[in-house]
This record gives C-alpha cells, sequence and structure tokens, in this order.
C-alpha cells in the first residue's frame, strides 16, 4: 500500500471514528426524544446510516463487478471484494439494530413484511457472493460468477427503497429523500446527518485498508503467473 | 370461617410481595428501551471491531506468505 493510501485510509478511520462519537454524544445529550416512541428511537441514528452505508457497499460491488466482467480487471474484483464483505458488516448492524428498536415500537423482534425480508435477502446474497467465489475449483470462473451474483443481488436495492409504498408495511416510510424534503425536526436530521457522515467515512477508510490487503494478497499470485507466462513463452 | 381468616391473611401477606414485583415489572418495561439502545450501539462496534480484527488478520496472513523463508 502506498503511503499516500495509508494516509488517506487512515484519516478517513480517524475521521469516521471521531465524527460517529460526536453523533453518539449528540444522540445522547443534545437531540430529543421522539415524542411517539420515546427513547427507543434513538437507535434511528445509527440504523439508518447503516442501511446507508450497506447500500453504498453493494453499489460499489455492483459496479465494480460489471467493470471485472468487462475490463477482466483485477483491481476491480479486489474492490468488489473489499466492499462486498464491507456490505456484510453494516448489513449485520443494520439487521441488528432494526430488530432492536422494532421490539419496543412494535412489540416484535421480526416480521416477515416485504422491506425486512428483502433486506434479510440481500444480507443473505452477499453472503452467497462469497460461498460462490470459494465453491469453484478455477479461481477466475468463481470471480466470474459472484460478479453476476453482485449485479443481480444489487437489483434489490430499488426494490427495498421502494417496498414500504408499493406494499402495506410496519417499517416506517423515507423521511430525508422525498419529493418534498426531509420531515424531521431541525436537531433530529443534524444528528442523523453528522452519523451518516461518521459511518460513511469509516466504511471508506475500512474499504482503503482492505482493498490494499486484497491486492497485496494476489501480488505474489500475480508475479507467479507472469514468470509463468514469460516461462511458457 | 378459619379459612377465610386463612385467606386474608394469606392474601395481606402476598400484597406486599406482589406490589413489589409490579413495580420490578414497571422498573424492568421502563429500562428496557434503554437497553435496547444500549445494545444497538455497542452492537455497531463490535462489528466494526470484527472487520477490523478481519483486516489485520488477511494482513498478517499475506504477510506471513510474502515473508522470506530463514533457511
Amino acid at each position: 500500500m502506498s503511503t499516500r493510501g495509508r494516509i488517506a485510509g487512515l484519516a478517513l478511520v480517524a475521521a469516521g471514528v471521531a465524527t460517529i462519537l460526536v453523533a453518539h454524544w449528540m444522540m445522547a445529550f443534545w437531540v430529543p426524544s421522539d415524542a411517539a416512541q420515546g427513547v427507543v428511537q434513538r437507535i434511528f441514528y445509527v440504523h439508518v446510516p447503516a442501511a446507508w452505508t450497506t447500500f453504498l457497499a453493494v453499489g460499489i460491488v455492483a459496479i465494480a463487478s460489471a467493470v471485472y466482467l468487462w475490463l477482466k480487471d483485477e483491481r476491480a474484483d479486489a474492490a468488489a471484494v473489499a466492499a462486498a464483505e464491507g456490505a456484510l458488516i453494516f448489513g449485520a448492524v443494520m439487521l441488528v439494530t432494526g430488530p432492536l428498536w422494532g421490539r419496543i415500537a412494535w412489540g416484535t423482534y421480526w416480521t416477515w413484511e416485504p422491506r425486512l425480508t428483502l433486506t434479510l435477502l440481500l444480507w443473505f446474497t452477499y453472503l452467497g457472493y462469497f460461498l460462490v467465489r470459494g465453491s469453484v475449483a478455477d479461481p477466475g470462473r468463481g470471480r466470474r460468477f459472484a460478479a453476476v451474483v453482485a449485479i443481480v443481488g444489487a437489483l434489490n436495492i430499488p426494490l427495498i427503497h421502494v417496498s414500504v409504498e408499493m406494499f402495506r408495511s410496519l417499517h416506517p416510510g423515507p423521511v430525508v429523500i422525498k419529493p418534498e424534503g426531509p420531515t424531521l425536526p431541525a436537531d433530529m436530521l443534524a444528528t442523523l446527518l453528522t452519523s451518516l457522515g461518521g459511518f460513511t467515512m469509516l466504511f471508506l477508510g475500512l474499504f482503503t485498508f482492505r482493498y490494499a490487503v486484497e491486492r497485496l494478497r494476489r501480488r505474489p499470485l500475480a508475479a507467479a503467473a507472469g514468470e509463468a507466462d514469460e516461462a511458457l513463452t | 370461617m378459619i379459612s377465610r381468616s386463612l385467606g386474608l391473611v394469606l392474601l395481606s401477606l402476598s400484597a406486599p410481595a406482589a406490589l413489589t414485583a409490579q413495580v420490578a415489572d414497571a422498573g424492568r418495561g421502563a429500562m428496557r428501551p434503554y437497553v435496547h439502545v444500549l445494545l444497538a450501539y455497542a452492537v455497531v462496534w463490535l462489528l466494526i471491531l470484527l472487520w477490523v480484527w478481519m483486516i489485520a488478520r488477511q494482513l498478517r496472513r499475506v504477510e506471513d506468505a510474502t515473508k522470506p523463508d530463514g533457511g
């Protein structure tokens, strides 16, 4: 990993952690409790950023996978693997914090309503992404199959977004990305955006390191393959 | 008569226990949202630390694999 890349990664991780800690302070001491739901609504400030980060990661995996299928560039596949790991981690955060909130707000940890079901499906699709990679003897074929899984899995994101409007759903609808603008009070919106910024920076920082490790991991193989090619010609 | 008196005694004896149980239940009910919020925030950091640990482990493996043999 280049010095510049290491500095950028470390700066993003440090800024992300610091911003998330500021958001935690805002959540605990600054923003008021929601009038209807009480204190449990504060889970919103980690649940929504985790969901956003998951969708960002899935978007990166899908784009990088499409680039890999098109150009056969190892760097695109390494980026896809790094982002897919992030999608699994932040997806797990989303899938654990949501039910903790739902237990108090809805009286149940889980219900098979469209948004929750589709989100769980998305998480398992990306778990399948890693299983597909590892289950094929030829690594090149495994990568191609996994890239297709990643692209098909990403098609789930628009469905997840519109599911609360298309179907009867317990899950609340959007409160920020709306045609008429956010309907959240200003202090809640500020806390949410701070947390969102922190999650995004932390993800991008860790993604940078994971990508660098993946590139390092492949370097000996690529060098060996290059040497093998030279030996053959 | 004796059984009615015994019943009253038992009822009066059990009332504080029942009241204590109700208060404890109410306390637990009031605390539960706080516990859930705390758990949610703990899960965030635990899973992020898990990813950091996974990256560090993969880096160590790469370093071990690329390390020149001592002998």
